[in-house]
């Protein structure tokens, strides 16, 4: 076992509740269950989609508006110098990576047939345009796994610090609107028709999906006393489907199974586990399943989050952007609960939290699950003393 | 980190149908509506570990410079129509299934990774696969660098290299098991430029190929995989003649 331990010491977050940790925060804990479908019918008026809030002159300035905000703010809340970035080994995670500057430059072109057909061919120049940002000595790594892409960056980020191969790390998640993510969804009919996001719940229809970016700052020590730590993760395929998980919850258990062992921790000792809960049919059971398998195991039963109800389902930005998220509301003292929940499907042993968890100076261990097509499953346990 | 087993295609520009049939030879597995891109990569797999035994917790790290392009391509047609309605398979086509295809031909439950890092994704990949290796996390791991041929794409809309007009789907296998291995891998390094590497080795670098280099084992004890991307920063392999 290392003696080091992966400290996330800065994380920042743009979505559609806001840039500033603040307006963030403050929108997370005043939503209930009185006041969540007037949030969507106002956030959805234009299309059911958790969308930024500001508007871009392209979809280019857009994207690396995105990256400069969240990767100097989690710079900055870390207080790393210009020496200590150029430690920064950087990992990226996105299902979609920079397809929206495609859409934008093959549609002109194919009207003025003038110019550039796309805007870039391979998604390597987002790793350089990140080297060059941070004055990083490290080349970047994109990974490219679905829905779990970037807790997959996370934890291979917080396993080389642990283990002394890197220092410093910075994983960014990234995943912004577009039409093919979007129009895609819609034609495996995935997307929710009632426009309420209601995982685990018998009327939950389906994923609403969102756009979000994100950045996590990664040292070997901490900087604060409430800064949390990599306890352990697991990452297996599960071989069922290319698009759906084994409806057993089999494969979804081993793997909050097998982080747990990882972090050689019982259930007991968590105080909180982040479901991946989209809302979609599949995982309302292949999810449901495990964390009964799950409970039943260890003979205990945590309480359960889902946060996709905030910020929509951000694909394979989806593992930083909710760890984000969690470490904001977690700094204010209290962790989300889930919205949309009446009551559960037939696999759903829980209820899922109902009311926001105070935890303002407490010891803290929450266990984060993530599910992809592909099969790609994470599970990935984070702590603060 | 001991390579057992390991296999090269590059080719010149190939048609879907021949990937397709040389595939069903290998195995019975449907891919009918698969792209180039996970043909390609299942094939090129599969052939790496043809009636060889490995274990049920391998981790299978594909590294690619452009994915799925021929369907990228597709889809942004599909969107940039006014409907822009999009077809369920070019749609997953682009979602980066290849490792998935694969795992599920090798029924292999351990990890799977799609990986990109400019000019050095393989490199990377494999960097990644040492370190689960060493750390014990999977107990093989199978590394490939897959590409399909950029030659539909209109000259001037391509990238500038000379090997984007090749299919390529290129593998290797390994574990830690010294026993008949081809190579081993010592060290994975990385530089920040080609100049500190240089000064590292006190010798002069210079880019190769990591297929020509594992071949030259034949006729040496060591050598040296050197990739650098246009700004300089620079991977070292090294590669030597395992001895029982």
């Amino acid at each position: 076992m290392s003696s080091k331990k992966a400290y996330i010491t800065g994380a920042s977050l743009w979505c559609n509740l806001g840039k500033t940790p603040n307006e963030i925060t403050r929108t997370v804990h005043s939503l209930n269950a009185q006041n969540y479908e007037t949030f969507l019918q106002e956030h959805f008026a234009q299309k059911p989609y958790y969308h930024l809030l500001e508007s871009f002159e392209s979809e280019e300035k857009k994207l690396y508006a995105c990256i400069d905000y969240v990767v100097h703010e989690a710079i900055q809340k870390a207080g790393l110098n210009e020496e200590e970035q150029a430690e920064l080994a950087i990992f990226i995670g996105s299902t979609a990576m920079g397809i929206s500057l495609n859409e934008e430059s093959y549609t002109r072109y194919s009207l003025s047939k003038e110019g550039k057909a796309f805007e870039h061919i391979g998604y390597g120049y987002l790793g350089t345009y990140l080297e060059t940002l941070t004055h990083s000595q490290h080349k970047a790594l994109l990974f490219s796994t679905a829905c779990t892409s970037s807790v997959n960056a996370l934890a291979y980020a917080s396993r080389m610090i642990e283990q002394g191969v890197i220092s410093k790390a910075l994983v960014l998640g990234i995943e912004l609107f577009n039409q093919t993510t979007f129009n895609g969804f819609s034609s495996l009919m995935l997307l929710s028709q009632s426009k309420m996001y209601r995982p685990f719940d018998e009327k939950s229809d389906g994923i609403i999906l969102g756009e979000a970016c994100s950045a996590l700052l990664l040292e070997s020590k901490p900087r604060t006393k409430e800064d949390f730590y990599y306890k352990g993760s697991k990452n297996i395929c599960d071989i069922y489907s290319e698009t759906t998980s084994n409806p057993s919850g089999e494969p979804i258990f081993k793997t909050m199974d097998g982080a747990l062992k990882a972090a050689h921790l019982d259930l007991k000792a968590i105080d909180l586990i982040k479901a991946h809960a989209t809302g979609s049919e599949n995982n309302n059971t292949s999810e449901a399943n495990a964390l009964t398998l799950l409970f039943e195991k260890y003979a205990t039963h945590p309480p359960v989050t889902a946060l996709k109800p905030f910020i929509g389902h951000t694909l394979g930005a989806s593992g930083c952007n909710e760890i984000a998220l969690m470490l904001l509301c977690a700094k204010e003292g209290f962790l989300p609960h889930t919205l949309g929940f009446e009551k559960g499907t037939k696999e759903a042993s829980f209820t899922p939290m109902q009311e926001p968890f105070t935890c303002e100076d407490i010891p803290l261990t929450i266990l984060f699950n993530f599910v992809a097509f592909g099969g790609n499953t994470t599970s990935l346990i984070l702590a603060r003393e | 980190m001991y390579i057992h087993h390991t296999y090269e295609l590059l080719e010149p520009t190939q048609e879907l149908t021949l990937y397709k049939q040389k595939l069903a030879s290998l195995c019975k597995i449907n891919l009918r509506r698969a792209n180039k891109f996970n043909l390609l990569a299942v094939y090129g797999a599969l052939s790496c570990l043809q009636n060889k035994n490995f274990s049920s917790n391998i981790g299978i790290y594909l590294a690619t410079e452009y994915g799925p392009v021929e369907s990228m391509v597709s889809v942004l047609e599909q969107v940039s129509k006014k409907d822009g309605i999009i077809m369920p398979f070019d749609f997953l086509g682009i979602n980066t299934n290849a490792s998935f295809y694969i795992a599920q031909a090798l029924k292999a439950e351990g990890k799977h990774m799609m990986l990109t890092a400019h000019n050095q994704s393989f490199e990377k990949a494999l960097q990644l696969a040492y370190f689960d290796l060493m750390h014990e996390e999977v107990d093989d791991v199978l590394v490939g660098y897959v590409d399909t041929s950029l030659s539909f794409i209109e000259e001037k809309h391509r990238p500038i290299t000379k090997e984007v007009c090749f299919d390529k789907s290129c593998w290797i296998y390994a574990n830690q098991n010294p026993a008949n291995a081809l190579a081993k891998i010592e060290r994975i390094e990385t530089f920040e430029s080609l100049n500190k590497a240089e000064e590292h080795y006190h010798a002069t670098l210079t880019p190769t190929s990591f297929w020509e280099q594992l071949q030259s084992l034949k006729e040496k004890e060591t050598s040296l995989h050197v990739k650098s991307d246009e700004r300089g920063k620079c991977m070292v392999i090294t590669l030597v003649k395992p001895h029982l």
